[in-house]
């Protein structure tokens, strides 16, 4: 998948990208593409299909 | 070898044209007769769609060749009678039309057995034949005749990249089929995919599992920048991991040659040396094919 002139392989069987963690994929964000592309690590990630942080929940308002 | 028959005295005189060329296949490489008069035929075997389905090349031997064919023995008995007691199969050294750069990357092939099926200067075709009727190479070995020090110049310079053929099978030489295909020597030629060069430039990162590697012309070292897929770059063997692929090309600096590329084995970076090669697939048939480099993971 083209991303301006950087390429992610979609196509590797033995690579799940629904099973890397967020972490995994920050690490990767951080040191391959990183300066690289202009979309952000969710927006990569939701294209790519790695399961995205779960939002910090919201404190119930005190009644 | 069929049945002995007086078959009459063609009209033409003619030899067998001078060999030129050897198209050099893995053992057993077959095809039928009819495809093997086809370039197409020889597109399936030499670039097909994919690197991993490549099962022969050519190898171009215009610098000469010395034949060092065994002569047949004779054994004259005490009583004088004489026969023929052995006949050997052929060898030779080819001094190949090549680079030291594409010679290099024949290294690997010392000792190794291939087919060969010659191929003369008119672009005939001089094979074998299998028990199934299809078209084969003669079985053989090949090794490398010069790891010297560079040759010094005049007609030794020549033959720097030399090839010493050795035929298995003489029997199949008694059986040899010639076809003459409807494509050309430079034809053929033209199909082999252009060999690139390909070297770390900045070694594996194993914190990430990024290198950067440089893409150049053969002996020019212009940069080549055709490689800006993750598809492009193959893993062809790992050391010490279960699996690895190129998970991220980044080809901002194609245009020098240069590509950033990760490899990964699934998330987790590689830990042991692995093995890759470039390749370029236009039209369904590889057309550039970089030499094998190993990539140190310390």
């Amino acid at each position: 998948m083209k991303i301006g002139s950087v390429d992610i392989n979609v196509n590797d069987p033995s690579n799940d990208w629904s099973k890397w963690t967020w972490a995994e994929f920050m690490d990767l964000y951080d040191k391959s593409l990183k300066g690289h592309v202009t979309e952000s690590p969710e927006t990569v990630a939701k294209i790519l299909g790695v399961k995205l942080p779960d939002k910090p929940k919201e404190k119930a308002d005190k009644a | 070898m069929s049945t002995f028959k007086f078959a009459g005295n063609g009209t033409a005189k003619d030899f067998l044209k001078d060999m030129k060329g050897l198209i050099v296949s893995l053992p057993g490489t077959a095809q039928s007769f009819t495809a093997a008069k086809t370039l197409a035929g020889f597109q399936a075997l030499i670039n097909p769609a994919t690197t991993a389905a490549i099962t022969a090349t050519f190898l171009d031997i215009a610098r000469g060749l010395e034949s060092k064919t065994t002569a047949p023995e004779f054994i004259t008995a005490n009583t004088g009678f004489k026969e023929k007691t052995m006949d050997f199969p052929p060898e030779f050294t080819g001094h190949a039309f090549m680079s030291y750069e594409d010679y290099k990357t024949w290294f690997a092939a010392d000792g190794k057995s291939f087919d060969f099926t010659p191929v003369l200067a008119d672009g005939t075709l001089m094979c074998a034949k299998n028990s199934a009727g299809q078209q084969v190479g003669f079985s053989g070995r090949m090794f490398i005749g010069n790891f010297d020090l560079p040759k010094a110049g005049g007609a030794e310079k020549t033959k720097a990249h030399s090839f010493e053929i050795m035929f298995d099978d003489v029997d199949q030489f008694k059986n040899y089929v010639i076809v003459k295909p409807n494509f050309t020597l430079k034809e053929l030629m033209a199909i082999v995919p252009v060999g690139v060069n390909i070297e770390v430039q900045t070694a594996y990162e194993n914190s990430g599992g990024t290198v950067v590697i440089k893409a150049t012309s053969r002996v020019t070292g212009e940069p080549v920048a055709v490689f800006g897929t993750t598809a492009e770059w193959k893993v062809i063997s790992l050391s010490a991991d279960t699996g690895g692929a190129c998970t991220i090309c980044t080809a901002t600096s194609a245009s020098l040659g240069i590509y950033t590329l990760t490899f990964k084995n699934s998330s987790a970076v590689l830990t042991g040396d692995f093995e890759i090669q470039a390749e370029k697939i236009t039209a369904s048939h590889v057309t550039y094919l970089s030499n094998v480099l190993n990539v140190d993971v310390t």
